[in-house]
């Protein structure tokens, strides 16, 4: 049942990427766009769905703290200064998108907006970063300081996070407002993010921690990324291209999970501290409990997102 | 001042701030979607123009509220470690459900609410707002089950690593610290949300007599005000029982039968301090009486808008000064409800199980500082810019409010649909 439970742990995570990212996406494009009527077009192209995108996020937190109560603390003192700027940067990106009509100073709203895209993309990657590096954990399970954060191989996985949302974000305006000047911008773009995603995962097999358990599983899943990226580059549909780049960002965290099952988050001190995630989950009673009450809902959790993207297909009206 | 005081002033700092937000929020949604009902049933125009007003004012304060509800949910993971490790899984799986189930299902239909005017089917519309309000009094009822399990842990055994397992969900459910505390929170945001809108209208009134929009918000307000104080009081009374039963020492104060019950906890629990502070009594009393007073106000108001009486005669005026001073009140007076059901449980995190001192993380009282000043600005300042949105925006003209179309037009919207022509 913990298995199960971790497949849907991802599953949120996931949707939360591709969602999610294409928020951060659009609002790390905010500043190339050019005058407030542009961008609040930009931002209204998310509109109706924004708040839907988001709160994946929390979904994601709230199974990871019932479901896994002892990875969530683990998982969160290891990378406690990525986790804490993803917040700030939560906070920040919802709070202003949703402000920036109502105040008067559009063009510090739209730095803070951009700002937290990039924060945001910086962040997940670097915490991408620090589940494939490893954290040092103790037996009584006490993270001893932030060595994760020395390791380029953090930083450089979180460079190809930015780099793909990115291109996630310019995929996402492509479709939705056909909006040709973000067809060149995914041409160009695409290729590098592909070329950094595919040089960050030469950098993990040669590094090669010791929490890496399936480096094929992880290798053939960042190939997929790297596939998926080059096809949005080539692709002509604008469905497609965003379809791609969808893929794309939804794999990164089933590649890093998958890389280091059955372990979650390796100790690099102690092998018997590594987190599996047998030993993260919770008692089977609170599982069951969740197997019953939220997972029959998360189908209709599911419907009604989509009768959101299907309602509000065409442009809206701006209210942003 | 050492990790754990720090670590109890951040969260009761944020928690305090965050409830203020929540009472809006509930408040609003409730009133917003019965002003849209009767849009729908009457199809008079004026219901239409009340709901999207005040669904702007409800919009701006649930999308701050958000940030202050997410930084309560990281510092949970982040300072209080010793909470998820031990208790977690028991308290963790109806928070889980209530951000699973309630809270992302409420924000995908308000966002689509939000962009829905003049786009969906009335019904389909009003069908939205109701599943927001639904999903938000979800969110409501999942979140005391947790903090029921808080004050009063039931349905768990600690099994041989010193872990509480949940063993009977039905026991949360019937918790005897759950539902008449519910039903006492869910009131009281009724009486944010009819004081706000009552204190609103009153200050509009009294510069434009005339508005219709505004005088029968007015009576709105002031009659779920009055009604939700009838009940908040009556359901803070119901919980007595339980509370003595549960936690002998939250009332006892500080006098001869608080010594004699400290040395009964002693003797259950092992040594230390099971007094609470005077902080709960002096709460308390403040609650109360502020509870009793505002339902006297709401009445006289009432019988004042007998033929718009408070309105239209100037003898009148100091009671409709009086409702717009009032805004802030039911949002203080529920925080001090907290200060007693919260500080009333020290020196328990999960009362009798797990004390706060061990239930706060490993951390610096450097660190803690840090991140104490930090989101402590954080939450002062949305609530801050909060407040300073939402006095903006009741300031405004109704019909201006941004997109969509929707009965009497004006330049801003015609604007904004010439942008989207362009």
């Amino acid at each position: 049942v913990s298995t199960v439970w971790y497949c849907i742990l991802g599953a949120l995570f996931a949707a939360y990427f591709v969602l999610g990212g294409l928020d951060q996406g659009v609002a790390m494009l905010l500043p190339a766009l050019g005058g407030d009527g542009e961008r609040r077009a930009a931002l209204n192209a998310i509109g109706p769905m924004f708040l839907g995108n988001e709160v994946w996020v929390v979904g994601a937190a709230g199974v990871l703290i019932a479901a896994f109560p002892r990875l969530e603390g683990e998982l969160f003192g290891a990378a406690y200064p990525a986790v804490v700027a993803a917040v700030l940067g939560l906070l920040a990106l919802n709070a202003a998108v949703q402000l920036r009509s109502r105040g008067g100073r559009r063009g510090g709203f739209d730095a803070l907006i951009a700002g937290s895209g990039l924060t945001l993309a910086t962040a997940w990657g670097l915490l991408f970063g620090v589940l494939l590096h490893g954290a040092p954990i103790s037996a009584g399970g006490h993270v001893h300081g932030f060595a994760p954060f020395a390791d380029p191989m953090v930083w450089l996985t979180a460079v190809a996070n930015v780099l793909l949302v990115l291109v996630h974000g310019a995929a996402y305006l492509l479709w939705k407002r056909r909006d040709e000047r973000m067809r060149r911008l995914v041409a160009r773009l695409a290729p590098v993010a592909a070329g950094v995603a595919a040089l960050t995962l030469g950098g993990w097999l040669l590094t090669a921690p010791g929490g890496i358990r399936n480096p094929v599983a992880g290798t053939v899943l960042a190939l997929v990324i790297v596939a998926a990226l080059v096809v949005a580059a080539r692709v002509k549909g604008n469905g497609r291209v965003f379809a791609a780049t969808a893929v794309a960002c939804a794999l990164p965290v089933v590649a890093t999970a998958s890389a280091l099952f059955p372990s979650v988050l390796a100790s690099t001190l102690d092998p018997g501290a590594t987190v599996t995630v047998d030993a993260a989950a919770a008692g089977a009673a609170t599982l069951r409990l969740l197997t019953l009450g939220a997972a029959p809902l998360l189908p209709v959790l599911v419907a009604v997102q989509a009768a959101c993207w299907w309602l509000f297909r065409r442009p809206t009206s701006l209210y942003w | 001042m050492s990790a754990l005081e720090f670590a109890r002033m951040q969260f009761g700092l944020t928690a305090s701030l965050h409830f203020t937000f929540v009472m809006v929020t509930l408040g609003l949604v409730v009133l917003v979607a019965v002003m849209q009902t009767r849009y729908v049933v009457t199809g008079q125009d004026v219901y239409g123009r009340m709901a999207r007003f005040w669904g702007q004012l409800y919009a701006i304060n649930y999308a701050v509220g958000i940030a202050t509800g997410l930084v309560m949910e990281f510092e949970i993971g982040l300072n209080w470690s010793g909470l998820s490790r031990l208790t977690g899984d028991v308290f963790g799986a109806p928070l889980a459900l209530e951000t699973l189930v309630a809270f992302v299902l409420e924000s995908t239909l308000l966002g689509m609410w939000i962009f829905g005017w003049g786009r969906l089917g009335k019904r389909l519309h009003l069908g939205l707002i109701w599943g927001t309000a639904a999903t938000a009094l979800l969110s409501a009822f999942w979140v005391m089950v947790s903090n029921a399990f808080l004050q009063h842990p039931v349905g768990y055994a600690v099994d041989a690593d010193g872990t509480a397992r949940l063993t009977d969900f039905s026991a949360l459910l019937t918790n005897n610290a759950l539902w008449f505390a519910l039903a006492h929170t869910v009131a009281a945001t009724m009486v944010a949300g009819g004081v706000l809108i009552a204190g609103i209208s009153a200050w509009r009134l009294r510069k434009e007599q005339e508005s219709d929009l505004f005088r029968r918000s007015l009576r709105l307000g002031i009659r779920v005000g009055l009604i939700g104080t009838f009940f908040t009081i009556g359901f803070g009374y119901a919980q007595f029982g339980a509370i003595s039963d549960n936690q002998p020492m939250k009332m006892a104060g500080t006098g001869p039968g608080a010594i004699e019950r400290q040395a009964e906890m002693v003797q259950r629990f092992g040594p230390g301090q099971y007094m609470v502070g005077d902080a709960v009594g002096t709460s308390f009393a403040l609650m109360s009486n502020i509870a009793n007073l505002l339902f006297l106000l709401l009445l006289v108001a009432q019988v004042l808008t007998f033929r718009d009486t408070l309105i239209r005669r100037r003898w009148a005026r100091p009671m409709s000064w009086l409702l717009t001073a009032l805004i802030p009140v039911p949002l203080g007076t529920g925080v001090l409800g907290w200060m007693v059901r919260e500080e009333g449980r020290q020196p328990w995190a999960v009362y009798g199980l797990l004390r706060t001192a061990d239930a706060v993380s490993p951390m610096s009282a450097g660190a803690l500082r840090w991140s104490t000043f930090g989101f402590s600005a954080l939450v002062i300042g949305l609530a801050l810019v909060d407040w300073w949105l939402l006095a903006r925006a009741a300031a405004r003209k109704p019909g201006s409010e941004l997109g969509g179309e929707f009965g009497q037009e004006d330049g801003e919207i015609r604007a904004t649909r010439q942008e989207v022509a362009v």
